[in-house]
This record gives C-alpha cells, structure tokens and sequence, in this order.
C-alpha cells in the first residue's frame, strides 16, 4: 500500500516512514497541506495512487483540517483513508477531524503500535 | 451579539501543570525513561538553561513562550531514543528539537483548552543568550528536570494577552 505521510516537521515523517515501511508499505512525503493535494494528484496520475494518508494538524500553507476537506470535497478520494496525527487532544478537535472525514486519530508522541493500529483498522485490515 | 473573545487571565500556578504532565508523558510514558520533576522557580534573568532549545509560542487568552532546553549531550541522546536510531544527522537533531517542543507544549495545550490557546510553529534556537520573554512585566518560570540521559529544563513565561 502507498501511504502519505504529511507534516511540517521531517523528524514526524521520519516516524511514520520508518514505521509504516516497517510494515510493508511504501511511503511517500509532504510538507504541509496543499504539497499533500498536489502529491495526492501526481500519485494518482502515476497509475499507483496513494491509499492512505497520515494527516499532522497545524502545518503552515494549509492546515491539515483544510488538507482533509479539500480531500473528501474531491469525489477522486472517495475510498482514501486519511489518519490525524497531531498533538491537538481536545475533544472539540477529535470531534471536529472526525465529522470532516477522518478514518482514524492518534496523539503525538505516537507509538508505532498505535499508529499501525489506526492504521490497519482505518484500512480494514487485521491489525 | 455577544463578544466570542477570549478574555484575559492573568498567571496562575495551575497553567504550568499541564507542561509538566506533557513531559512526564514524553519522558516516562512514551520513551520508557525516569524524569524528575523539581520545583518550579522564578526565572529571573530570563534565559534558558542549556544551549538546543526548542522554542514555541503561545496566544489566546494565556499568552507566552515555553522553552524546552537540553545541553547538546542531553538532545542527541534525546533524539537518538525518540527516532529509535543508533546515528543522527545534525539537521534531524535540529528538526527533532523543534518537533519534541511541538509535542510537549501542543499536549499541554490541549489541557489549558479552556483559554482557546493557539501556539506557533516550533523554533530551534543554539545558544542560552536569548530570553524567554521579549514583554515587560512577563512572568518566567523554569521546572528544572532531571531525566536519565540528564537534566532538562522547562521554561515558560505567561505575559498578559492584552
């Protein structure tokens, strides 16, 4: 599986790459929401879209709440799975992901259980 | 129409627990490593203990700065065991300062969400001759800590948002 992993800090890509590489996966990178939107459309047009997306909060450019509308206001996505990883813990935040169309949310400093957890189970596969 | 602004507060004790727990939870929980929180005291010439700090702002109703502060030894050893690797390049140690700051003032945040605080991206500074507050009258506090890698010091000064 493609993922994409977004956010302004490369140590947080580092993470989720070492991570979900580990796994199996492929990765690919951006550094704030609209180098997301952009890569999204460049993945897709290579023939291997990307299927899952790891979605920080508070980038510069656009935000990762903006990335995530913009992605599900985009009929092309319709079946893409994106994971908030932010340090926002608020419930309102949580609440706020969920209902713009985030498939999974975890918390900063993530684990890499916790974040293939999320992952598999925003996948639907057997975590 | 009733005013949304957030009002203003000015600092009280409470506001530093909530930093306190974000790196007990980064030390203890996360990385699997003692911390020892000390007491809390006035900062009074304003600057940070140790030379990699990772420097974040804050705004909203409690408006401020927090400096998460290593000596070099402390961060490398620090970013080794976040990133779980043996070997770090110096820019992935200055981008992981920047982000463990992000992690441990965006958490505590999260717990002061009542003052609708919005913070500012992380920023790496080299060197402890800078200070925590560029506001008159700010309040700095520093929690010295010993984690064990060695000492971290938490620094956050509250000035009135007004």
């Amino acid at each position: 599986m493609k993922i994409l992993t977004v956010d302004d800090s490369m140590t947080a890509r580092l993470i989720v790459k070492k991570t979900v590489e580990g796994d199996g996966h492929t990765v690919v990178e951006a550094a704030d929401g609209q180098q997301a939107i952009d890569k999204l459309a460049a993945e897709a047009g290579s023939g291997a879209p990307v299927e899952a997306v790891i979605l920080d909060w508070n980038m510069p450019v656009m935000n990762g709440l903006e990335c995530l509308k913009k992605i599900r206001a985009d009929s092309a996505y319709q079946a893409l799975k994106v994971i908030m990883c932010t340090t926002e813990a608020e419930k309102t935040s949580i609440v706020t992901a969920i209902q713009a169309g985030a498939n999974g949310y975890v918390l900063k400093p993530v684990s890499p259980d916790v974040l293939l957890k999320a992952l598999h189970k925003a996948v639907g596969a057997a975590a | 129409m009733k005013s949304t602004a957030p009002s203003m507060h000015a600092f009280k004790v409470e506001y530093l627990q909530p930093f306190i727990d974000s790196l007990h939870n980064l030390f203890v929980t996360h990385l699997s490593m003692t911390l020892e929180v000390g007491k809390p005291i006035l900062n009074q010439d304003g600057r940070p203990a140790f030379e990699y700090c990772g420097v974040i702002g804050f705004s909203g109703a409690v408006a401020g700065r927090a400096v998460v502060s290593f000596p070099a030894e402390v961060a490398i050893e620090l970013v080794k065991a976040y990133l779980g690797m043996d070997e770090v390049p110096e820019e992935v140690i200055t981008d992981c300062v920047g982000e463990l700051a992000n992690v441990i003032v965006g958490r505590a945040k999260s717990a002061l969400e009542q003052y609708q605080i919005a913070i500012t991206p992380p920023t790496v500074v080299f060197g402890s001759n800078f200070r925590l507050s560029d506001q008159s009258g700010a309040t700095c506090i520093s929690i010295p800590c010993t984690s064990g890698i060695g000492p971290v010091q938490l620094e956050v000064s509250f000035h009135d948002a007004g």
